[in-house]
């Protein structure tokens, strides 16, 4: 597992309060010297270009925001390839391929990477045009950290 | 003849960004009641553009849709300069017609494959196509990401890009910027060869009407946003007078108003509308296939847009690989423009057809009066009077054909209001009258 080897997304909307904190976290990995050689990516909205992004030889991690996963702040890893993946609450749509339905799409495919992983961070507030709330910057340090982990294969 | 009867009652259309409903009622052998029913409330864009300024509509419009922002701020810009009295240069002008390729791109690739594509073959969506077409499902996947990867070299970002305003660009990207797409687009616009021939040999259910053709027309160029209004009956005036030819109804049924002729009848606009009055200016390349695929100047079963977005499809391909080739950067990226009081219209060529807007502005550029007709809206009764017709010929299917056909009749059009229609809880009631 190494950097070169590694694709990062940051998933969410900068402008939607605690929802930005797969960006903020892109953000900060591009600004740590050790995370350098990490290919990142932020994704908004319709998630199924991944698909054709990633590579069946990469490690991906995912960072996006959760809803029901304990208080604001809370990080979750989960394994993207075995665990279950949350189903969206409404069906496919063309202005909502989420998470659930990509990985299905790849898994059909035949396109999903060598690991994914998916960190996510419980929200707080995602009101328009709020900022992250203290709890959820504060777990920003944290998703870093474990990215710089799983890069160094920890 | 059937004295067959039949109450389709779909409460709820799923998959649909809008909010909607068909009903469909037939009484020995008569089509009693069909209504596509937008219950969506209403968004209030052209009220809250009122007051606010005249450099907004771009960014405020772009809001409006996930899959066509470009449309809606090549439209707000565009009556905004027309308003302002300024031409964009050349180079502007070239610019938007790519990131307009880019929009069309992601948004008929969208559409063909996983919207459209799984009536023909009898998969409930897209994730089910995949498993029996895995190498079709990721060319498109791979052709949708060279659209959204236009739209963010050009505009900043794929969904409602961040760098179009009044009078051109915040900032022109840079020519190597550009040339990075040239491998994407290169191996979409060959997969896109595939994709046109991989429709046309569907099998297309049996309907054709002579439509009324509405779109842009220039006599250069196929069009998206050049041009008078046309008519494959005759029409074509300014766009500016768009008003005086066409008029918004409200319907009991629906939040959506509906569009038609002030002189009568109903209008088609998209894909099959802009072929039908432009198939003499595509290039040579598009030509060829489409006579190779046997699509003619015109297309009358409205199943058969599909190969027509196809088509499009890989014209918009072709188009952004030439002006890639062609680019200029502009220099200044924006036209200088200032407010003053007025009237402006314009109307650009959305995906799935004609987008109007009109503002009118305080000397300032307070906007105090907006008004926008999507192509949808001009489009419903249309897709109503082909389920009727639909109905109508086809009552010897069975419930579950028929259900089918009926939301396919309707996924024709790429209806913004519900870009991925798939019915709910469909009830066919055979009826006896007393």
């Amino acid at each position: 597992m190494t950097l070169e080897s590694r694709l990062v997304v940051g998933v969410g909307n900068a402008a939607r309060g605690d929802d930005g904190i797969g960006p903020a976290v892109i953000e900060a990995i591009r600004a740590e010297p050790e995370l350098a050689d990490a290919e990142t990516v932020v994704a908004a909205g319709d998630l199924s270009d991944l698909v054709v992004t990633w590579e069946p030889d990469q490690d991906v991690v995912i960072v996006d925001a959760m809803i029901g996963g304990g208080p604001p702040g809370t990080v979750v890893t989960i394994d993207g390839l075995r665990d279950p993946l949350p189903e969206a609450d409404r069906p496919l749509s063309s202005h909502g391929f989420g998470l659930a339905d990509t990985v299905q799409l790849a898994r059909a495919l035949g396109r999903l990477p060598r690991s994914l992983t998916i960190v996510a961070v419980q929200v707080g507030d995602i009101d328009h045009l709020a900022p992250l709330t203290e709890p959820v910057r504060d777990a920003v340090a944290e998703v870093v950290a474990r990215v710089t982990m799983l890069a160094a294969g920890s | 003849m059937t004295h067959k009867s039949v109450r389709m009652n779909v409460p709820v259309l799923a998959r649909v960004e809008g909010e909607g409903a068909m009903h469909v009622e037939v009484i020995d052998g008569e089509v009693t009641d069909i209504r596509l029913e937008i219950y969506e409330p209403p968004r209030f864009f052209e009220a809250f553009l009122r007051g606010r300024a005249w450099t907004e509509p771009a960014d405020i419009t772009a809001r409006i849709c996930g899959i066509c922002p470009v449309a809606y701020q090549m439209s707000a810009c565009r009556a905004l300069e027309r308003l302002g009295g300024i031409t964009v240069s050349n180079e502007i002008g070239e610019l938007r017609r790519l990131l307009y390729c880019g929009e069309w791109i992601s948004s008929h690739g969208l559409h063909v494959g996983f919207l459209h594509a799984p009536d023909f073959l009898g998969f409930h969506s897209g994730l089910d196509l995949a498993a029996d077409h895995p190498a079709v499902v990721e060319g498109l996947l791979r052709l949708k990401r060279t659209g959204n990867r236009i739209m963010e070299a050009v505009g900043g970002r794929a969904i409602h890009p961040v760098n179009v305003r009044v009078g051109g660009f915040h900032r022109a990207p840079t020519t190597g910027e550009l040339e990075d797409l040239l491998p994407d687009l290169e191996e979409s616009r060959a997969f896109a060869i595939e994709l046109v021939r991989w429709t046309a040999g569907f099998e297309f259910p049996r309907l054709s009407h002579d439509y009324e053709f509405v779109s842009l027309r220039n006599g250069e160029r196929y069009p998206f946003m050049e041009g008078r209004v046309v008519s494959n009956r005759g029409l074509d005036i300014n766009q500016a007078a768009f008003e005086d030819h066409f008029v918004e109804d409200q319907v009991a049924h629906s939040t959506a108003l509906h569009g038609r002729l002030r002189e009568g009848g109903w209008c088609h606009v998209g894909p099959l509308a802009r072929w039908a009055n432009n198939a003499d200016l595509l290039p040579a390349d598009v030509i060829d296939l489409a006579a190779d695929v046997g699509v003619g100047a015109t297309v009358t079963n409205p199943f058969r847009s599909i190969v027509v977005r196809s088509l499009e499809t890989f014209f918009a391909l072709d188009e952004a690989l030439r002006l890639i080739e062609d680019y200029r950067p502009p220099a200044p990226a924006a036209e200088t423009i200032a407010p003053r009081a007025g009237v402006g219209a314009a109307i650009t060529e959305a995906p799935r057809g004609i987008l109007y807007h009109l503002y009118r502005t305080e000397a300032d550029g307070t906007i105090t009066e907006a008004r926008i007709i999507p192509p949808t809206s001009q489009n419903l009764p249309t897709i109503e009077a082909d389920l009727r017709r639909f109905v109508i010929g086809h009552l010897d299917l069975d419930r579950d054909e028929l259900e089918l056909r009926c939301e396919q009749t309707i996924r024709n059009y790429d209806p913004c209001i519900s870009c991925a229609t798939h019915f709910l809880d469909l009830t066919i009631e055979h009826r006896t009258e007393p």
